[in-house]
């Protein structure tokens, strides 16, 4: 954790690089934020805002042009395996190896995070049970539905039971139920003390799940904070009304 | 690499080879085709070859003789020698052989007629001064065949003339030998079989170990990124030089299996083919020390070779790009080795430094069982540099997000900064 006790930290985050067709692009202009243990952050906003950019650096598959940023107390840049070591990561670009079975997946990623062999046996079966995954266990992963295969990241997501999950668009290609089942887990996940910084689409998953919201448009942070500092700030209700108001503020 | 690091490397590895396992397209590549296909064609080939052999020794050649081309009695002994159907043709044509000039051109055009329009496969003309002219098309097979029949059939009965004519004198015919001749050949059945391994298995060899190689080269790299997994492992908890060792290894692991057992179904495949030869005694026999060194010398070549395979596989965004991007360094691993096969090339302080080639001639030696000690190490020697080179080259490419995160081409213009620059995950 950091020094506040934040287990996210963001701080002038700049990503600049060289697209081939509009030159150089700014990702992120100055995003700042930090999420505590224990507590929802929801990411909003249109489509090339910068989300994924930013979970990307916090997962430290990318590193930043400027600014800084840490997990769980480890900087993203000069200790980046503590942080994959810290997080559970899910975005759409995370799929499962489709020749391991649902039980193979948690066992490899398990393994790799160096659960001990004494606790790994009953972990699988813990997440197995907890995710209906017992009838598929032993199934393998390309021959699932979406659904099922979303079950199956999500179990692989926590299996070292990290203090941070970073999430995009988890609901994503889920049925009501599933979606449904998504949220549960993350309420439960924030019950047992885990931050969560998690970006999406859907209105009403943001204003359902999220402790505090942060709009994000074109690189920068336009807002943070609680549904109602948000209310308040616009004098809108819903989270539907709040964003294009945001946008359009000078 | 540190005590994690290689536990994590193979169990990326485990991993990878799990999936291979389960993937029939890799399973074709390095199990059915090195296993299969072709001692099925080297097999194919010999049956192809006896087939050949016995249809032209079964079939009837048509010889058509111009004039005076054979006296009766020679004509008699062509007929008797036996798959032949020799005709007499009798008019302007062939009769102007002996004095040359105009019945030559005649003899010319009318053999010429009868070969274009298949009525004969050989035609004999009588030529100048008591010669015989044998007209034939050598891009005809049973013309060519004929011509063979023909030649044959003249010697033996030239052979024929003579034994009558030394014995009418009361003398032994092989008095007028200037020497007999009785053939020793030196070489045991076990080397002259080990000499021709060396001359067939190198190139197959490299081409097999390769060819396992290459499907699961393109699977761990550009097909990854179509599964839409290269993200999932980018962020796995482990060093990425981890991750390429893993999937290194696993690459390895396919294009040495597919060698060994191409090796072994080759070895089986030559007894087979080689045994039924019946001309020349040859054994089929390799020590399990020089079998031991062959697998040595596939597995340095393959270091550097799937290294090659995976930092160039890494710029294809899907496994079909992934192919057509490998296809030419696979053409390159073909006909380096078929080029480098000469008469008389062997390894030497020069040829054991260039990459393939030391390779190529490490393994005819082997084969052969003739290795000088000095160039053979230092072939050894230098593949093991080149794949520690390349391995930490296409580490370093593999090391860069971007090429794993490209959704549209990359340019390859930035080779060489994705190259010197890495930005490395971890």
């Amino acid at each position: 954790m950091s020094e506040d006790g934040a287990a996210i930290r963001v701080e002038g985050l700049v990503k600049v690089y060289a697209d081939p067709r509009r030159g150089e692009v700014r990702a992120l202009d100055g995003v700042s934020f930090a999420c505590a243990r224990g507590e929802v952050l929801g990411l909003l906003g249109p489509n090339g805002a910068g989300k994924t950019t930013t979970l990307r650096i916090l997962s430290t598959v990318l590193l930043p042009t400027e600014g800084a940023a840490s997990v769980a107390g480890h900087d993203c840049v000069e200790e980046p395996l503590a942080v994959r070591r810290s997080i559970g990561f899910l975005s759409a670009n995370t799929g499962l190896y489709p020749r391991l079975t649902a039980r193979e997946t948690l066992d490899f990623f398990g393994r790799l995070h160096h659960l001990p062999e004494d606790r790994l046996g009953p972990r699988i079966e813990t997440l197995l049970e907890a995710f209906d995954l017992r009838e598929i266990a032993d199934r393998r992963c390309e021959k699932l539905s979406t659904g099922q295969r979303q079950r199956v990241s999500l179990a692989r997501t926590v299996v070292h039971a990290p203090p941070v999950l970073i999430l995009d668009e988890p609901t994503t290609g889920l049925d009501i139920l599933g979606a449904s089942a998504a949220i549960l887990f993350l309420q439960s996940q924030r019950a047992e003390g885990c931050a969560i910084l998690f970006s999406t689409h859907v209105m009403a998953e943001a204003e359902k799940l999220c402790d505090r919201i942060g709009i994000l448009h074109r690189g920068r942070i336009l807002a943070i904070g609680t549904l109602e500092e948000l209310r308040t700030r616009t004098g809108r209700r819903y989270l539907e009304e709040i964003f294009p108001a945001l946008l359009s503020s000078p | 690499m540190r005590e994690g690091s290689a536990a994590d490397a193979l169990r990326i590895f485990r991993k990878e080879v799990v999936g291979a396992a389960r993937d029939r397209h890799t399973l074709l590549h390095t199990v059915a085709v090195p296993l299969l296909v072709y001692p099925l064609l080297f097999l194919g080939t010999a049956q192809w070859m006896v087939y050949r052999k016995g249809v032209e020794e079964n079939a009837t050649y048509r010889v058509l003789l111009l004039g005076d081309a054979l006296p009766p009695p020679l004509g008699e002994k062509l007929v008797r020698a036996g798959g032949l159907g020799v005709e007499r043709e009798t008019g302007e044509a062939g009769k102007g052989g002996g004095g040359g000039g105009g019945g030559g051109e005649a003899d010319l055009e009318r053999a010429r007629a009868s070969l274009l329009r298949g009525e004969a496969d050989v035609v004999l003309a009588p030529g100048e001064s008591g010669t015989l002219r044998l007209y034939f098309d050598s891009g005809g097979e049973r013309s060519e065949s004929g011509r063979r029949r023909v030649e044959r059939a003249l010697e033996g009965a030239g052979e024929e003339a003579r034994r009558d004519a030394a014995a009418d004198r009361g003398f032994d015919p092989t008095e007028l030998e200037v020497a007999s001749v009785r053939r020793e050949d030196l070489a045991s059945p076990e080397e002259a079989g080990r000499r021709v391994l060396g001359a067939l298995l190198p190139v197959l060899l490299l081409v097999m170990s390769v060819t396992g190689a290459f499907g699961l080269a393109v699977d761990v790299t550009a097909g990854e990124k179509e599964r839409r997994t290269a993200e999932t492992t980018l962020l796995l908890p482990v060093p990425s030089r981890a991750v390429f060792a893993g999937k290194f290894l696993a690459v390895l692991a396919a294009g040495g299996l597919a060698s060994a057992l191409n090796l072994a179904s080759m070895l089986l495949a030559s007894r087979a083919f080689l045994g039924g030869l019946g001309e020349r005694s040859l054994a089929v026999h390799v020590p399990p020390a020089s079998l031991a060194l062959v697998l040595l010398v596939c597995l340095l070549f393959l270091a550097s070779a799937v290294s090659l395979l995976l930092g160039v596989a890494l710029f294809a965004r899907t496994f079909r790009e992934g192919q057509s991007y490998l296809t030419p360094l696979l053409t390159l691993f073909i006909l380096v080795p078929m080029l480098a096969f000469q008469p008389g090339a062997r390894l030497t302080g020069a040829t054991a430094l260039v990459p393939i080639v030391n390779a190529t001639f490490a393994l005819r030696e082997t084969l052969e069982g003739s290795i000088s000690p000095g160039p053979f190490l230092l072939a050894l020697a230098a593949m093991a540099v080149y794949g520690a080179l390349a391995f930490a080259l296409a580490a370093r490419l593999h090391a860069r997000a971007e090429l794993h995160l490209a959704e549209e081409a990359l340019p390859l213009r930035r080779f060489g900064a994705w190259l010197r620059r890495p930005e490395a995950v971890a």
